[in-house]
């Protein structure tokens, strides 16, 4: 799954925030960022600046539940 | 609304004067309205990566839950710092605004750089991150609370002390406030700090303000920021316990005291448990001095010993009959005695101490509400629940919340 373009970046962390279960953004240089993680959420949050990087990176959910829950800012 | 903007436009214009300090104007929504921070997009994110604010938004209902009145401080896991203020209109957040996020300590900064080393790879991802680091502002937690006076009173016309600094809980954590009593080089704030707790000066608060941000503190560990900070109230436990003593009280209460807040200490994960551990500890010592002054000055043996009789005793039954026996007076006259001594009725003092024994059980241990209330002999929890809701403005659940840290309390080694 990737983000969806123009999504709103906020609301998708203020999500994130409520998933239950790990919730990853990797890169395709083989960087894995839990945004479980304050840092790491940081380091998304300075990613989501460069379009590049952040829609052809992927967002893995660990539950189905958070998946349907970051569904509408997510695309196949 | 437009004059507090004004006044917030200039104050965001002097701290740009000294520091890379950011202050940010949300809605009640936390879209940016303006912000001195070079990215306003970036901003907006950043406030919701920060899990500390975020669990603890600012709403109504927290102003009305809230003790205190200055500004809220939220520091998260990565060490980062911001400061908060609401401005409410016809009964809704209207603004919200944001210092920060700024660093305490250059250990944070450096603690992230070696962090990001093993997290990211990709130099570009690195360099952008560390670029918007190095916007933020490492300032001193004296400093950052001169900034946080100054900003309520921007906001509200209010003159606050650094006593009336609200920490939000979040999770495990707890917030509050403040003060740091060692400074360099003010050996004789130091002093007089300590002498509000040997002399029992119950306006202490007040008096503290002249001191409190005086000069720096001393680096007391180079692990990390929250070391430091406990390190800071070893030391100052084991000096409030000399002035306690010198001040009268008896030293083995001292000595329990200082381990007791030692312990509580040590278990304290954030920045603010610790600081508020602090300053209950001054609390705690002060009022102790000063109850064992007043005590041994104003009372006669027979009442003292009754108040003495009645703090070791407050689970049990204790009858104004049974009391005036010990003494062989009759429970007329030593009700009057008792009131006229003490300035209250035996019933409300020992409500009085019942209700401090219970703040004390639901700061230090995880007992639950019901066996505290049996514990100081109350017969039913709504009854307790009523009387400490009067006496402290919370119910005792909120108060565990707010002040409580959760472990058993024990008390070990001496220093």
């Amino acid at each position: 799954m990737h983000i969806r373009k123009n999504v709103n970046i906020a609301s998708f962390i203020k999500e994130v925030g409520q998933c239950r279960g790990e919730v990853s953004f990797q890169t395709n240089e083989g960087d894995i960022l839990n945004l479980s993680s304050v840092l790491s959420r940081y380091i998304f949050a300075t990613i989501a600046e460069n379009p590049e990087i952040l829609y052809t990176s992927r967002i893995v959910c660990e539950l189905d539940a958070d998946r349907k829950l970051l569904g509408s800012f997510l695309t196949d | 609304m437009k004059n507090i903007s004004e006044r917030v436009s200039l104050f965001r214009e002097l701290l740009s004067c000294v520091n890379n300090i950011y202050l940010t104007e949300f809605d009640a929504g936390y879209n940016v309205i303006s912000t001195s921070f070079p990215d306003q997009n970036l901003m907006a994110l950043f406030l919701m990566c920060d899990t500390e604010i975020m669990n603890n938004p600012p709403s109504l209902d927290r102003e009305a839950a809230r003790i205190k009145n200055g500004p809220s401080i939220f520091t998260n896991e990565i060490g980062m710092s911001w400061m908060s203020e609401i401005v409410t209109e016809e009964g809704r957040v209207s603004r919200i605004y944001m210092i920060g996020p700024v660093f305490l300590d250059d250990y944070s900064v450096q603690d992230i750089e070696r962090k990001i080393d093993s997290l990211i790879s990709s130099i570009s991802i690195k360099r952008s991150f560390m670029e918007i680091l190095k916007k933020m502002a490492i300032i001193d937690l004296n400093r950052f609370y001169e900034y946080g006076i100054m900003f309520h009173f921007c906001i509200t016309g209010e003159k606050i002390a650094v006593s009336d600094f609200d920490y939000p809980i979040s999770g495990e954590d707890r917030k509050k406030d403040d003060f740091l009593a060692e400074k360099h080089g003010t050996y004789m704030a130091e002093n007089e700090i300590l002498k509000l707790v040997e002399t029992g000066n119950l306006n202490y608060k007040k008096e503290m303000e002249k001191y409190v941000t005086i000069g720096t503190t001393g680096r007391l560990s180079e692990k990390n920021y929250i070391r430091h900070a406990k390190n800071i109230v070893i030391v100052f436990a084991a000096l409030c316990t000399r002035a306690a003593i010198r001040g009268g009280l008896p030293s083995e209460t001292a000595y329990q005291l200082r381990e007791q807040y030692i312990n509580s200490v040590e278990r304290a994960g954030t920045l603010a448990k610790i600081n508020e551990t602090n300053f209950a500890m001054m609390g705690d010592f002060v009022q102790r001095v000063h109850k064992n002054k007043v005590l041994s000055e104003s009372m006669s043996p027979q009442i003292r010993e009754t108040c003495d009789y009645i703090g070791l005793h407050l689970n049990e039954k204790l009858e104004i009959r049974m009391l005036a026996a010990r003494h062989g007076y009759t429970d007329y006259y030593f009700s009057n005695k008792f009131k006229h001594e003490t300035g209250q009725s035996l019933c409300d003092y020992l409500n009085e101490q019942r209700i401090g024994k219970a703040r004390e059980m639901l700061e230090s241990t995880s007992m639950e509400v019901q066996d505290i209330c049996n514990e100081l002999g109350y017969n039913s929890q709504s009854y307790f629940g009523k009387i400490f809701r009067q006496a402290v403005g919370i119910t005792p659940g909120q108060y565990r919340a707010t002040y409580g840290t959760g472990g058993e309390k024990c008390i070990s080694e001496k220093m």
